[in-house]
């Protein structure tokens, strides 16, 4: 009879290589030899590459952190019902009070407030994991981004919570995953900005949109990039479009590569989105994505404060956001050209409205520090 | 439309004619009939591939001379045509793996890696990967047959491990 172990290790690979991210857990306990594929790096980069291909998005909702899948193929051909919805759950982190999750190259920075408050840093296709104690205590309302720098090391950006909303002179710190330390620094802009808000990581660097000072008046909306390279923020970077605080302005990440973003005015059903055609920490230069109106599930003066994700080639965007009917509850949008649209209730209820981010899986490493015996450990946490 | 017809013939000494476009899929007989090494009148011995898996083979070789054909003809469809057609392969894999045993899809799948198939081992890889999918070690293990070789302290690190990842 034959069985798997009659294959070669190629075909083996052939078929693990075409698993789920979510059934990595169960491949890795099956046998030694299963296991020991996810340790080598040719097998983990072509699964991570495979697995690249589906837009996935992590979201922590209701204090529960989880992995959404958004498959739009042939979205246009399928009629409601008949086949899997185009977005679904399709994992869950066991691990309770999640309040806020950052993702930056497959790593995702966690704050949770089981016990204290505390960041965990976790690759969840390696299983690593690295507790992050940059002081005793972590303050709610501090912000955090992970990142990384030309040589890739990776770091994390904290603002802390006294200095928001930011002026001109922005205070921050960076932990360093080398040496385990933080260090403080403060930087002058070019000009005064207040209200950093939508950050997301994009090729090592976090991007935010802020909003310009200009004397009493309320500013236009910027976009502001901290290069974690320099250690600094970039120069302030022109959005498509001038908008103000009143606006909806939400960022999202297309392919890790590109920056999109959405704006919907505070006065107008209408949503317009474009993609950079060019990204850097102090260049930005964008296209014409996709427009269309929300008449059917957006109040004229209501702020989003959702999420979006795009699909380059399908011409399709996916908007969660709270229900209009019903405020604590958030579904997901599709939309597409010529007044396509198509709901999905996907997400559920909550008080609090999630905090998502699009996940690349990768096989990246997280740095261990050098603990004070000078022994290198496995694991912090 | 007239096409050259070749003979294959299997292990256990059955014969199939088939399509010489329909066994171009398989890069090993391409590379054959290329070299001409093929002699019209003799069938192209396969002596790893039994009758019933080789039937398998070619049909699923036959099915697919036609769509790729198709891709000629349409080279400029829309792309709700290219779904739709994407579809009707779809349908057609899932119809063909359906009911197949897993001791059969492990023959099928060292047969179209003897034959260099690239398509056939995609789906059939991504077949026997949907059985991995959302089981349990102990269901994965009992499904195909492997023994759990870790020792206790193994486990616990692997579990360790996996409790940051998603379930």
């Amino acid at each position: 009879m034959t069985m798997m172990s009659d294959l070669s290790r190629d075909l083996v690979e052939e078929i693990l290589s075409r698993v789920p991210i979510t059934s990595v857990p169960a491949v890795r306990s099956t046998c030694k030899h299963w296991n020991s594929l996810f340790k080598d790096p040719s097998f983990t980069k072509k699964h991570c590459r495979k697995e690249a291909k589906e837009i996935q998005v992590i979201m922590v909702f209701d204090s529960w952190a989880s992995l959404i899948s958004i498959n739009l193929h042939g979205v246009h051909n399928q009629k409601d019902g008949l086949v899997e919805p185009p977005i679904k759950q399709i994992g869950k982190l066991n691990q309770p009070e999640i309040s806020y999750v950052f993702h930056s190259n497959g790593l995702l920075l966690y704050v949770t407030e089981n016990n204290n408050n505390r960041l965990v840093v976790c690759n969840p296709y390696t299983g690593q994991t690295r507790l992050i104690k940059p002081r005793n205590t972590i303050h709610r309302l501090e912000r955090y981004g992970i990142g990384y720098d030309n040589n890739n090391n990776y770091k994390i950006l904290i603002f802390p919570y006294h200095d928001y909303p930011i002026r001109q002179e922005i205070k921050y710190e960076i932990y360093d995953f080398n040496s385990d330390s933080l260090r403080a620094f403060s930087f002058s802009l070019d000009r005064p900005i207040w209200r950093p808000c939508e950050d997301l990581s994009l090729k090592g660097n976090i991007y935010f949109v802020a909003e310009e000072q200009m004397g009493k008046l309320e500013g236009d909306n910027i976009l502001l990039c901290f290069d974690f390279t320099k250690e600094r923020f970039g120069p302030l970077l022109t959005l498509p479009f001038r908008s103000n605080g009143f606006d909806s302005v939400l960022l999202s990440a297309v392919r890790e590569e590109q920056l999109a973003v959405l704006l919907k005015r505070w006065d107008a059903y209408e949503m317009k989105i474009w993609i950079t055609t060019k990204i850097e920490p102090n260049a930005v230069s964008w296209i014409n994505f996709l427009k269309f109106d929300m008449i059917q599930f957006s109040r004229r003066y209501h702020n989003l404060n959702g999420s979006f994700f795009v699909d380059e080639k399908k011409k399709v965007a996916v908007i969660c956001e709270r229900d209009i009917l019903k405020e604590t509850n958030y579904k997901a949008y599709i939309m597409g050209e010529d007044g396509y649209s198509r709901e999905v209730n996907i997400l559920g209820e909550s008080e609090r409205s999630p905090r998502m981010c699009s996940y690349v899986p990768s096989s990246v490493k997280i740095q261990q520090s050098l603990n004070s015996s000078g022994k290198r450990k496995e694991r912090d946490y | 439309m007239s096409s050259n017809m070749i003979m294959l013939k299997s292990s256990d000494g059955a014969s199939f004619e088939i399509e010489e476009a329909a066994a171009r899929k398989s890069k090993i007989i391409a590379n054959m009939i290329e070299v001409e090494c093929v002699d019209e009148d003799k069938a192209i011995p396969l002596q790893n591939v039994t009758g019933n898996i080789l039937a398998l083979v070619i049909e699923y070789c036959n099915k697919h001379i036609v769509d790729d054909d198709d891709d000629v003809a349409t080279e400029e469809a829309s792309e709700e045509e290219e779904e739709a057609k994407k579809k009707k392969v779809d349908d057609w894999e899932a119809e063909f793996m359906n009911s197949m045993s897993l001791e059969t899809m492990f023959e099928l799948l060292l047969a179209a890696n003897y034959l260099n198939i690239k398509s056939l081992i995609d789906l059939v890889c991504q077949t026997i990967a949907n059985n991995i999918k959302d089981k349990t070690p102990e269901e994965v293990r009992k499904i195909f047959s492997i023994e759990n070789d870790f020792t206790p302290e193994e486990e616990e690190e692997i579990r360790k491990e996996n409790a940051w990842a998603f379930g």
